[in-house]
């Protein structure tokens, strides 16, 4: 929900390297970014830290990568694609490749989402070849309380 | 066998008698540094400024400590809370490593123990300092390797691993194994 984007980032991974000039970062390794309720799992993280300290890019890769966060009514947000972006100063989740976005009673399906965690809003745009649908599944609205049963 | 050979003989025997034990008695043959002598620095200094200045004239570190001892014959320097300042090709002084103790040998290859700093000098460097019980750093292409705890912090993150190597020229590091970073979000509008 909207406290964690003021609390600090933790990352966990077996390998870390960085790059001062390129001021890149980059973690390896079961990777596990946590932000308050936001977690990000993949197997590699790319830090692009090139706009100075809070504009942070993480980039992080998986087979596929997933996140998940509390939204503000209590229910969890899920996410999962080969490719998630979150850029730290707008708060935007960027899924690309086999992207798939679980939120309230929604799920959406599509080539590239992106979710405005703060406010809770996504677009999706389907892949311009094959079919390039993109699939948003409402399901009846059942009345989850905060701990998710009906 | 005439009185002239008679005593040759004698004079041999007894010469050979007299030397025996010296020649037998091979003295192990005391190694040139572990001689009493080698163990007395050849110079200690108090408050010391060494500067050094690379092939091409241009200053290359400097190095300040409280005390220093020189030992030829063992091919080190001892120092004691040891500052180093290094410098870039245009006399830029780049990075600041203070430790309590250094070790310095003949090919420039300095060993710094306890309380290791590694300070940038550039503001917004994305590095700012590196913390560790003990470094080992290469003086000519600055770069530096540990295998003990490491403590890396820029602006707004601090990144903790056992084990790292890093270059003080291109400014990469890498951690053997990571076990966490930290990353403060920065201004939140």
């Amino acid at each position: 929900d909207k406290s964690d984007f003021k609390q600090t980032i933790q990352i966990l991974s077996e390998n870390n390297a960085a790059d001062g000039i390129q001021k890149s970062g980059y973690y390896s390794g079961n990777v596990h970014i946590t932000q308050g309720s936001l977690v990000i799992d993949a197997d590699e993280v790319f830090i692009d830290a090139k706009d100075g300290p809070g504009n942070e890019v993480f980039i992080a890769k998986g087979k596929p990568a997933s996140y998940q966060q509390k939204a503000n009514d209590g229910s969890m947000i899920k996410a999962v694609a080969d490719e998630i972006r979150y850029t730290l100063n707008n708060r935007v989740l960027t899924l690309t490749d086999n992207a798939e976005l679980h939120l309230q009673s929604s799920m959406v399906k599509a080539e590239r989402i992106e979710f405005d965690m703060e406010n809770e809003q996504f677009n999706a745009k389907g892949s311009d070849n094959e079919d390039g649908r993109t699939i948003t599944i409402y399901q009846p609205s059942t009345q989850e309380d905060a701990n998710g049963n009906p | 066998m005439n009185k002239v050979t008679i005593s040759i003989c004698l004079l041999f025997i007894l010469v050979v008698a007299l030397n025996y034990d010296q020649w037998i008695s091979t003295d192990e043959v005391v190694p040139l540094d572990e001689t009493e002598e080698a163990w007395r620095p050849n110079y200690l200094a108090d408050g010391m400024l060494n500067t050094l200045y690379n092939s091409k004239g241009e200053l290359s570190y400097q190095v300040f400590a409280k005390h220093m001892e020189h030992y030829q014959l063992l091919g080190f320097t001892l120092f004691e809370q040891p500052m180093y300042n290094l410098f870039d090709e245009n006399g830029q002084n780049q990075w600041q490593i203070s430790a309590q103790e250094g070790t310095l040998h003949e090919n420039n290859r300095l060993q710094l123990e306890d309380d290791v700093t590694v300070k940038s000098l550039d503001k917004d460097g994305f590095i700012q300092t590196m913390k560790t019980d003990y470094v080992e750093i290469d003086l000519n292409n600055r770069t530096l390797t540990s295998d003990q705890l490491v403590k890396i912090s820029g602006k707004n993150y601090v990144i903790q691993g056992e084990g790292f190597s890093a270059n003080l020229e291109k400014r990469t590091f890498e951690l053997l194994n990571h076990a966490k970073s930290t990353f403060s979000p920065g201004p939140t509008p």
